[in-house]
């Protein structure tokens, strides 16, 4: 009771919030506007910024029932905005027009509705009773459980609401076009969010997209209020086979704990605690769907497939106009091809006319008007510029349009009647000769409406469509400072090529090489003799000493150096360079007796060795 | 790898720029086909000032220009695409059109003229180029591999006939590039370059001159028939902009 009491509270604050916030209005709709005998409307009667609830005035021949209340806060931009709604069940008990006048509140007052009772339109059918129509449109009922992840709940039939598809029929042809209209049936007693737009899954679709803002509307069935998503859309099947068309749409929503049974729903304090109450019930993922339903996809046949067909699928006409209707050769025409039916439109193309020696064409553009919300019927024109090239051309050449009719499951040809026009001028292309014209015999027929066509050399050459490529400047490219520099790295790299080829000629030479396989001996037998200076071993000193000269006139005298003797070196050299024959005695008596110097002693035999090295003869 | 990426989005932009133009020039396209020729030329206008020039585009443009009545302007351009078209003849017969309307003779082309049309300026260069690079290379491989000596010298000497050719037909063209074409209808050539100077000639618009020198806001150009003269800065048009 303390909790009743606290949401009154609640109520009554907001209340008083939305009325300091805004006037009251009154609105009150009635849907449908017309039904049948034995059916029902959905009156919804919506105050705002009043807490008052609406008296419906009784009307003779109207049962008028309240079937529930619900009352909407938004705050938007710091303003308050409650919305209370009423519903109730208007069922007739004659036919008839009936009004039901004003409904004041708070001194405001809605305007009066009108419904029309009479015996022919037929009332949808309950979710429980949608068989499909025969002749009609295919409507699908919804499924008894819904199916979802491990998270959603199985839900009872129609109690969280159901998606109910209409197609025109159950067999298309790949690339066919289908409009579809697609209803989710949310309750209106249930608290609910929708998570998501209805999602789709086939293989063998595809469904535009669903738009975000669909139409809304509230319905009625067996005595439940419904709020009805309308979303109108395009199916297209995509590949031939058989297969199931499924629509999903999650929800969330709380599901009320149990009310006591014996308190009456019209009672406007129990109907706010009730509405109250919901808000605090069990928050549950749930998913409607609609009941899977197998749809045919035919291919397309593959007989008589015109050459031009580009995959429109549907019933179209076609009409084609120019203007200027009369120019001299080289004036532009605007060639307008009119498309107007159902079907994929976005599958509707043409070449229009192509360039051959008599036109000169542009490749046409095309606008879409459509007839109606989903682009399933509507008008396409396409517009070519088009330049007459021969003067005498009476007319525009018929122009085609394939499409394949899934009506009568053929292929359509359309060809526009030629559209007469007056070239004069002259012409601008010369008389084809002779030779081309022979290897052009499958080219198009030329039009009935040329005649003569002239040589005249006084007439505009035509515009060129490409753009080509594109260079920075007009300027010669051998301007450019960096061309010119460039042109150094040729002649660059022949001389680097020149001087490198030189290079290893001449440093593969035999004598080259034998001389630098003398110096680095030499420079080994150098490097021992340092090395026996160091730790004086005069010997050994010596013997290294006596090598490297070895190696030097080894390659003077062109001999062996390890065969070049005392005996050889004073023959060849005679009294000059004297030092030379100590430093071979020196080695010879190293090998036979023992020799000790010191180590500045050495040091000056080294310079020795050192200077008769660096001799040359 | 850095590099790589930097490469890719070059040439990414560059295909871009490809096709951003397609559209623009397609529209320019309309509107000329429309008969709206104010329009197409600022679209063609448009066009080269966004992307560089383009033989075709400059084609289009002197067509637009042609049926604006500016015959002058169209000469230009027809000259401008020439430079880089020199066989279009689309172009030549364009541009003889619209010398004649202009009432500008069109000087017949001399055989070397013809000989060097058979590329543009640009063409002869990168040939050149080519050639004397080539040249190189042979004399390189020439100096490395004497087995080879003979076929390498008689593509060396094949190399250099085509390089002399090639250079002749730069120094031939290197003529267009002081050419301009007068664009004011009130254009005259001064006895010296003061506007106050007394005028010794007045040139048609649309009338290609050679240009010899410059002095100050004045260029002292000759016309086909050997007169002289100093004319605005203003009133010609240099068929290769500086």
């Amino acid at each position: 009771m303390k909790m009743k009491h606290a949401i009154l509270l609640v109520m009554a604050f907001v209340g008083a919030l939305s009325l300091h916030a805004e006037a009251v209005t009154v609105t009150a709709t009635l849907d449908p506007a017309q039904i049948a005998m034995g059916d029902s409307a959905q009156l919804t009667v919506t105050v705002s910024g009043s807490h008052d609830q609406p008296s419906v005035p009784n009307v003779d021949g109207l049962d008028i029932n309240r079937v529930g209340t619900s009352t909407q806060i938004e705050f938007v931009n710091g303003n308050i905005t409650a919305n209370a709604s009423s519903t109730y069940q208007v069922t007739p008990q004659r036919e008839g027009t009936f009004v039901i006048p004003a409904i004041q509140v708070a001194g405001a007052s809605s305007q009066p509705v009108t419904l029309v009772v009479g015996q022919g339109s037929a009332p949808p059918p309950p979710p429980q009773n949608l068989p499909p129509p025969s002749g009609g449109p295919v409507v699908m009922p919804p499924q008894t459980a819904t199916a979802g992840s491990d998270d959603i709940t199985t839900t009872p039939q129609g109690r969280f609401g159901w998606i109910q598809v209409s197609v025109p029929k159950k067999e298309f042809y790949t690339g066919e076009l289908v409009p579809v209209e697609i209803r989710a049936y949310i309750p209106e007693d249930i608290q609910s969010n929708i998570s998501d737009l209805p999602q789709f899954t086939s293989d063998g679709f595809t469904l535009d997209s669903l738009s975000t803002k669909p139409e809304q509307t509230q319905q009625v069935v067996n005595g439940r209020p419904y709020g009805v998503l309308i979303w109108h859309s395009k199916l297209t099947g995509v590949k031939a086979g058989d297969y199931p068309f499924s629509l999903q749409m999650p929800l969330t929503v709380v599901v009320p704990p149990q009310m006591p049974q014996d308190q009456d729903a019209n009672d406007m304090f129990n109907s706010f605690f009730r509405n109250a109450m919901a808000g605090m019930g069990t928050k549950k993922d749930v998913t409607i769907q609609n009941a899977p339903q197998t749809f045919k996809v035919l291919p397309l046949p593959q007989a008589d497939r015109p050459s031009d067909f580009s995959g429109a699928v549907g019933q179209f006409d076609i009409a084609a106009s120019a203007t200027p209707t009369s120019v001299n050769t080289g004036d532009p025409i605007t060639l307008r091809l009119k498309i107007t039916g159902t079907g994929n439109f976005d599958r509707v193309s043409t070449d229009m006319l192509s360039s051959d020696t008599h036109w000169k064409t542009y490749s046409p553009k095309s606008h879409f008007e459509p007839a109606d919300s989903v682009g399933y019927q509507g008008t396409k024109t396409f517009e070519q510029p088009i330049i007459p090239n021969d003067a005498g051309i009476t007319s525009v050449p018929p122009v085609s349009f394939s499409f394949f009719d899934p009506e009568t499951r053929q292929y359509v040809t359309r060809t526009t009647a030629p559209v007469a026009v007056t070239v004069s001028g002259n012409s601008i292309n010369p008389p084809p000769a002779p030779a081309i014209a022979s290897t052009t015999s499958q080219a198009p027929p030329q039009p009935a409406a040329f005649s003569s066509p002239q040589l005249a050399p006084d007439s505009l050459r035509p515009n060129q469509l490409e753009a080509g490529s594109f260079v920075s400047t007009l300027r010669p490219i051998y301007l450019d400072p960096w061309f010119l520099a460039g042109q150094g790295l040729p002649l660059l790299a022949l001389l680097g090529g020149l001087a490198f080829i030189r290079f290893r000629e001449h440093a593969a030479h035999p004598l080259r090489v034998r001389a630098t396989a003398v110096e680095s001996a030499i420079r080994q037998q150098l490097a021992a003799m340092d090395e026996a200076m160091r730790n004086q071993q005069t010997d050994a000193f010596f013997v290294h000493a006596r090598n490297a000269l070895q190696q030097r006139l080894g390659h003077q005298w062109n001999m062996r150096p390890e065969t070049i003797t005392l005996a050889d070196v004073e023959a060849r050299l005679g009294n000059g360079r004297e030092n030379i024959r100590p430093i071979f005695q020196m080695a010879d008596q190293a090998s036979y007796s023992d020799l000790h110097f010191e180590e500045s002693d050495l040091r000056q035999w080294r310079q020795v060795v050192l200077n008769e090295l660096a001799e040359k003869n | 790898m850095k590099a790589l990426s930097i490469l890719f989005l070059a040439i990414a932009g560059l295909f871009n720029v490809g096709f951003a133009h397609a559209e623009t020039l397609d529209d320019a396209n309309r509107a000329f086909a429309g008969g709206q020729y104010h329009t197409s030329t600022l679209g063609y206008q448009a066009i080269l000032t966004q992307n560089g020039y383009s033989a075709p585009v400059l084609f289009d443009l002197g067509n637009s220009y042609y049926r604006e009545g500016n015959f002058a302007q169209a000469i230009l351009a027809y000259q401008r695409a020439r430079l880089l078209a020199p066989n279009d003849p689309d172009i030549a017969a364009n541009l003889q059109l619209a010398q004649r309307q202009a009432g500008v003779a069109a000087s017949d082309p001399r055989w070397s003229d013809k000989l060097t049309s058979f590329l543009s300026v640009s063409a002869w260069a990168w040939l050149a180029c080519s050639a004397w690079a080539l040249f190189c290379l042979c004399l390189l491989v020439r100096a490395a591999l004497p087995q080879w000596r003979s076929p390498f010298t008689l593509v060396a000497t094949a190399d250099a006939l085509i390089l002399g050719l090639a250079i002749a037909a730069l120094v031939v063209s290197s003529g267009q590039l002081r050419q301009a074409v007068v664009i004011d209808k009130n254009a005259s050539a001064l006895i010296s370059p003061f506007p106050a100077a007394q005028t010794v000639f007045s040139p048609a618009p649309g009338e290609t001159v050679t240009v010899q020198k410059a002095y100050n806001d004045f260029f002292l150009v000759k016309d086909n028939a050997g007169h002289s003269g100093w004319i605005s800065k203003t009133q010609i048009a240099p068929i290769v902009p500086s």
